[in-house]
Formats: structure tokens, C-alpha cells, sequence
């Protein structure tokens, strides 16, 4: 039975309105504080003295993984796929216990990315199976952001915060994958900032010496060239003050020789 | 709600209270539409808040109450169905809730009917997630947090059911 938009939005609206009236909630809760509360069963403890190891999720996961692999069913689930049942098997146990048993931590970065990679050919699967739903993209989403983080964890990035074969790996996998479910790695966000090698701060600390020892020599030349200008300044001062004199001199000198005759005319 | 117990039996009341106050009218509706029967809504309402207060006298610390509220009812709901046998268990797990035909023919129920209807026709996965936006005009934070999945797939889940749903529209 089809129905039109409005009559869809009507109902909804009148389900919005339907709330239960104040008595009905009042009896409710005396209803509810009226009944009497069973204690909780206390549980019994297992006669068995190693029945808490046994419960231990880590102890779980691993006996189940042993089991897995011993009745084949690990290498079923090595082979699923996003939404598969025994996909949750590979990425949280098969997976992780696969990175335990790698000793070599340079064997271990590798095998990180090994898993990235992984999930890119899961997603070319699923899209040549026509197989992509949520469920999948979601549930592949959830494995490879788990990838990404423990690669991030590592030093498999070089002094520019780049690993071209991660970066590949996240570029594919976006390009597979619907918008909300694409990876973004701490590099593509700009806080990726990798520490520098000792050489690299060496070599940085004897920028710096020698940038503060070429500062310091024109410090020095600029000093020196205002030394001198200050000297030169002062000889020019001096001859001004010279100049200035002689004039003065000479200026009297006249002044007497003008004078002189006429106050002896004057005098008779 | 804060996950230390209340130590006073006061205390838990008001908490209580506050939580039924918020909820009671949502997991009304919720049951309503799951049912399509006022007398079981009410009664799975009532049973809900029954085993939430239970909950907070054991010292259950419970972190997110929408979302714990609403899986006791929805287990409460398939519980219901299981009883009355009105749908396989195999069916229930696999198409999510069929509801079983109503008892009481008022028109809010069969507005209610034809809403349900209209939504049951798309896949499991868009249902309770569409049902939480138009009926209980709920964010997609909120609902991913009710649901407890990520804000990234309600959207995505959002979109592609009001598309579907458009679909079903004449």
C-alpha cells in the first residue's frame, strides 16, 4: 500500500502527541515503588579453582583463536570479508594475535601496513562482488581506522611525517569507500609531527651557532663603522668650529681697519 | 546519571523519577508504535521503569540512561512478541519487530498502522533510526547515542532511508 508524503508526516505528528496522561504515570510509579525487590541471586562460587583464569577475556579470545585455527574455522575467517560472520574473528583475534607472534618490530611495522593494504583488497572484493553496503563499509571502516591508529603509534613515518605507502593505501581505500566512512590519518589532519633525528637537530644546532656567529660580526662591523662615522663627525665639527673662528677673526679685523680712520678724522 | 550510587534511598528515588519524568511519555510511544496496542504499551512502559528502578537499587552503574532505557524496553518487546507467538522468533530476528495486528481500531492507531507500515517496508537498518527522527524528532548525536553506533552511519543511515522512503511515497 502506497502512501502520500503528507499522510506519512500526519501520522508521525499525531504519534508525537501521544504521551501518557498524569495519572496513568502516577499510578506507574506507585505500581513500580509497590513491588517488592528481589534480592539478587548471590552466584555461586566454582568449584573449580581456575574457573576465573578461565573467564579472563584475553584467556577467552586466545582459546577461542586456538580452536579456530585447529578446526579450520581461522582460515574461514582468514578469507572473510567486511560483513561477513566471521569477519569480527579476523580483524579483533586472528589479526591481533598475528601481531603478537611477531617478534621483530620492524617485521611488525611492516605487517601493520601489510593489514592496511589488506583492507583496500577487501573493499576491491566487495565492490567486484557488488557487495558494498553500510554494514560492510562500516564494519571495514571500523578495522582500517584500528590499522591506522596503530601505524600512527609507530615510527613508520619518515622526518616529513610521510610513509608514501600509507598514504597510497588511505588514498584507495577513500576512493573505495563512501564519504562518512573515509579514513583520515593524523597527517592529513596536520598533527602528525614527527620528532627529528639527533643529526638532523646536530646539524640544525650548527645553523643556528653559525647564523648567531655571522650576526655578531656585523654587530661588530656596524659598531665600528659608527665609531668612525662619530670620529668623523667630530673633525668636521672641530674644522666648522675653525671656520667659524677665522671668519670671526678676520670680520674684526675689518671692523678695526673701517673703524679706526674714521674716529681719528672724527677726533681731529 | 552519575555512576556512584545514591547512597540514600531518597536520592535514588529523585533520580528515578527525573529519569521517568524524562522517559516514560518517549518508551510510551516507543512500545505504542512497536505494538500498536495501548494496553500492552502501557504495560511494557510500566515493565521498563520496573526493571530500571530494579537496576539502580542492585547499584547498576548505568552511564547512558536513554540508551539503557530503551534496550530494556526493546528487549521487553521481543520478549512480549516471543510469548505471544504472534511471529517466529526467526522472523523477529531477522525483519526486526512485525507487530501483530491491533485490537483497537481509534484513528491515532491506524495513523499509527499506516506510519509503521511505511517505515516496516524498508531494511532493519533504517527503521528504529528513521522512527527516532520523525516521530521523536531526535538529533543524529542523540540517536547514535541511544543506539550506540556512530553519528558517521545515522547520517548515512538518515539520508538513504528518507531517500527509500520517498520512494515509497505515490
Amino acid at each position: 500500500m502506497k502512501i502520500k508524503e503528507e499522510e506519512f508526516n500526519k501520522s508521525a505528528e499525531i504519534l508525537k502527541g501521544v504521551r501518557l496522561t498524569k495519572a496513568e504515570k502516577s499510578a506507574m510509579i506507585s505500581n513500580i515503588y509497590r513491588t517488592e525487590i528481589a534480592p539478587e541471586p548471590s552466584p555461586i562460587a566454582s568449584p573449580f579453582i581456575f574457573s576465573s583464569l578461565f573467564m579472563r577475556e584475553k584467556v577467552m579470545i586466545a582459546l577461542a583463536s586456538l580452536v579456530l585455527i585447529l578446526t579450520g574455522g581461522g582460515y574461514a575467517a582468514a578469507g572473510s570479508l567486511p560483513g561477513d560472520p566471521l569477519y569480527g574473528i579476523k580483524v579483533n583475534v586472528l589479526e591481533p594475535l598475528a601481531l603478537q607472534l611477531t617478534f621483530d618490530e620492524t617485521a611488525k611495522d611492516e605487517y601493520k601496513i601489510e593489514l592496511l593494504k589488506r583492507r583496500v583488497a577487501e573493499l576491491q572484493e566487495l565492490r567486484l562482488n557488488a557487495n558494498v553496503n553500510i554494514a560492510s563499509e562500516e564494519e571495514s571502516y571500523h578495522a582500517a581506522e584500528k590499522n591506522i591508529t596503530e601505524l600512527e603509534a609507530s615510527a613508520v613515518y619518515n622526518k616529513n611525517g610521510v610513509n608514501v605507502e600509507i598514504e597510497t593505501s588511505v588514498n584507495t581505500y577513500n576512493s573505495l569507500i563512501s564519504e562518512p566512512f573515509q579514513l583520515e590519518t593524523k597527517i592529513m589532519k596536520g598533527r602528525l609531527m614527527p620528532e627529528m633525528e639527533d643529526e638532523d637537530k646536530d646539524e640544525e644546532d650548527n645553523d643556528e651557532e653559525k647564523e648567531e656567529t655571522s650576526l655578531q660580526k656585523n654587530t661588530e662591523r656596524i659598531e665600528e663603522v659608527v665609531t668612525e662615522a662619530k670620529k668623523s663627525l667630530d673633525k668636521v665639527e672641530e674644522k666648522i668650529k675653525e671656520v667659524e673662528g677665522t671668519i670671526e677673526g678676520e670680520a674684526n679685523e675689518t671692523l678695526k681697519e673701517t673703524t679706526n680712520p674714521l674716529t681719528e678724522s672724527l677726533s681731529f | 546519571m552519575e555512576s556512584d550510587r545514591p547512597k540514600h534511598s531518597n536520592e535514588l528515588k529523585v533520580t528515578f523519577e527525573s529519569l521517568f519524568a524524562e522517559y516514560s511519555d518517549v518508551i510510551y510511544r516507543f512500545c505504542l508504535y512497536k505494538t500498536s496496542d495501548k494496553n500492552i504499551a502501557h504495560d511494557l512502559t510500566q515493565d521498563t521503569f520496573m526493571r530500571l528502578w530494579k537496576s539502580m537499587n542492585t547499584g547498576a552503574e548505568i552511564e547512558k540512561p536513554k540508551q539503557y532505557i530503551y534496550q530494556i524496553a526493546r528487549n521487553l518487546v521481543i520478549d512480549y512478541y516471543k510469548k505471544a507467538k504472534a511471529v517466529s522468533l526467526d522472523s523477529l530476528e531477522e525483519d526486526g519487530f512485525e507487530a501483530r495486528e491491533t485490537s483497537a481500531g481509534s484513528e491515532m492507531l491506524s495513523e499509527l498502522l499506516l506510519l509503521r507500515d511505511s517505515i516496516d517496508k524498508l531494511e532493519q537498518d533504517y527503521r528504529e533510526v528513521l522512527y527516532m527522527r520523525f516521530v521523536e524528532d531526535m538529533g543524529v548525536e542523540e540517536i547514535a547515542d541511544t543506539l550506540g553506533v556512530s553519528p558517521n552511519l545515522v547520517s548515512v543511515r538518515i539520508n538513504r532511508g528518507k531517500k527509500k522512503l520517498r520512494e515509497l511515497f505515490t
